[in-house]
């Protein structure tokens, strides 16, 4: 089905992709300029609107699940924020390519360029966003300890798991246009059986919902460094499994396809 | 040495509806619905083929071969639909055609466009840095040609502001005079780049005449004969997505305008 050629060539493509970093770099803070133009706060209305969600989402749940605010508050926060990063990176990744295809029928850049784009994009928005755990770190005096430095390791290696997921959801999404919505749909689902606004243990005898999911792995691997916990290993194994399982995946398909994309544009 | 070498090129362009760009529908398809292959045949266009599984397309390029070197500036002419845009598209490394091969050696500046890539929002001043940077051309570059490009596009004041408010001539003049700023290898248009008001016609006329002659190899498509009986030495004439001829531009031009008579 895949050819030794087609591989190559996907590879050439990743790889010149990766190194083409002005072209993202520049691609994505264009994009995020553009959504904040002639607003006076810019890309900090980010930063205000993940504030106001926090805020009132985790002080509902809170009051709701008879919580102290100091240990569920951060809690909420470091979850909302990344995942915001998450479905910000799999929505939009899935619509990467539509969404670019004036450049791509236009130029000749590698179409890796316009994935890594995206993830890029995100981590940008992540960082504005990261501002709102610092000013709750603050509030309920989380010391950095050396669990903490772990996010060196954990974050990437999280983005890398999930990667493969813009890869995979672009080139099918180009060729069949109701793919986003149905990812959106997903990505609503995914929200309530990840643990974001809950703990597992609050699952009670459920707890499986939430170990059995591997974005809450994913989740964890950035999520407690980030509250002085360590992951477990169970989370790292998960994380490390399912990021080959699918960038193998992945990377077949977009190897198969890639030179129809163009086409289906 | 710079080369363009085509090898018996089919490409075919796929013709989605909204039906068959559903994967509901893809999932559900049944096969014997539509019947088997089909073929037709129109005076514009390319050759239109329904598989038996219901998939429609068009066959763009039917076995097109050739090859160009150094120093040579081709026209293509063709009606509507004949492929002339899709060879262009092969030759940029856009489109890879379906079967036979294009190797090229050199680099490739298709210019489709002037103006995709700018930034609406954006004042012409930073658009010069963000399409200069779109269409390949690295930072150093740049700020070596900046000032021949403030001084050439002669928008003045305006170039400190959003683009958005450009009036319609404006916004070609800042797109030819980035696009013209190039040094390309191989430079493929689709339609030449026309520019703007009479008075900056002739200035950018003879711009364009370096910028072209700059380049090792022109590939250019248009529906103006006297465009290319001006700047090519050589034509291609295609027809439903055949070579129908390719040689010296005259002879070609005029078997072109009798079978278009």
């Amino acid at each position: 089905m895949v050819t030794q050629r087609q591989i190559a060539a996907a590879t050439r493509d990743l790889v010149s992709g990766l190194l083409g970093w002005r072209i993202w770099d520049l691609l994505a803070r264009q994009e995020i300029r553009q959504r904040y133009r002639r607003s006076m706060l810019g890309p900090f209305w980010l930063t205000i609107s993940m504030a106001v969600q926090m805020v009132t989402m985790g002080v509902v749940v809170t009051i709701l699940f008879g919580q102290s605010f100091g240990r569920f508050l951060p809690y909420v926060c470091v979850g909302l924020i990344f995942w915001t990063m998450i479905t910000g990176i799999v929505s939009e990744g899935a619509t990467a390519f539509v969404s670019s295809s004036n450049l791509i029928l236009h130029l000749r850049i590698p179409l890796t360029t316009y994935l890594i784009q995206c993830l890029w994009r995100n981590l940008i928005i992540a960082a504005h966003n990261l501002v709102v755990y610092l000013g709750v770190a603050v509030i309920y005096s989380i010391i950095p300890s050396s669990a903490t430095a772990l996010i060196i390791v954990t974050l990437p290696l999280a983005l890398w798991s999930i990667a493969w997921v813009v890869l995979f959801l672009s080139v099918i999404a180009t060729r069949f246009r109701d793919l986003p919505t149905m990812v959106a749909t997903g990505l609503n689902v995914l929200f309530w059986l990840t643990p974001i606004v809950y703990t597992p243990d609050q699952l009670g005898a459920h707890r499986w919902l939430a170990t059995a999911n591997p974005l809450a792995h994913v989740l964890d691997l950035i999520r407690l460094p980030l509250l002085n916990q360590v992951p477990t290993r169970t989370s790292f194994l998960i994380v490390i499994a399912m990021g080959l399982v699918g960038w193998t995946a992945a990377f077949l398909l977009f190897a198969r396809f890639r030179a129809r994309i163009a086409f289906w544009l | 040495m710079l080369q363009i070498h085509a090898d018996n090129i089919y490409v075919d362009l796929p013709i989605y509806g909204g039906r068959s760009r559903s994967l509901k529908h893809a999932l559900m398809r049944n096969p014997r619905l539509f019947g088997s292959a089909k073929r037709s045949e129109s005076r514009t266009g390319g050759v239109i083929e329904a598989e038996a599984t219901g998939k429609v397309y068009v066959r763009a390029l039917d076995g097109v071969s050739f090859t160009l070197d150094e120093g040579d500036r081709v026209g293509i002419v063709g009606h509507n639909g004949a492929g002339k845009t899709t060879l262009l598209r092969v030759i940029a490394g856009i489109f890879e055609p379906v079967s036979g091969e294009m190797r090229v050696t050199g680099t490739v500046t298709p210019m489709f466009s002037l103006a995709d890539g700018m930034d609406m929002e954006a004042t012409g001043y930073e658009n010069i840095w963000i399409r200069g940077q779109i269409i390949g051309c690295d930072r150093a570059f740049i700020a070596d040609k900046i000032a021949d490009i403030v001084e050439f596009c002669e928008l003045g004041d305006f170039l400190h502001m959003p683009v958005r408010t450009y009036s319609a001539g404006m916004l070609v003049r800042l797109g030819f005079t980035i696009a013209t700023a190039l040094k390309p290898q191989i430079l493929v248009m689709d339609e030449m780049i026309g520019a703007g008001d009479a008075a900056f016609f002739e200035r950018a006329r003879a711009r364009l005449a370096a910028f072209i002659a700059n380049a090792g190899i022109l590939v250019v498509a248009t529906h103006n004969p006297d465009i290319i009986r001006t700047w090519c030495n050589k034509a291609m004439w295609l027809s439903h997505g055949k070579l129908a001829g390719f040689g010296e531009v005259g002879e070609v031009m005029d078997r072109f305008a009798a079978a278009s008579a």
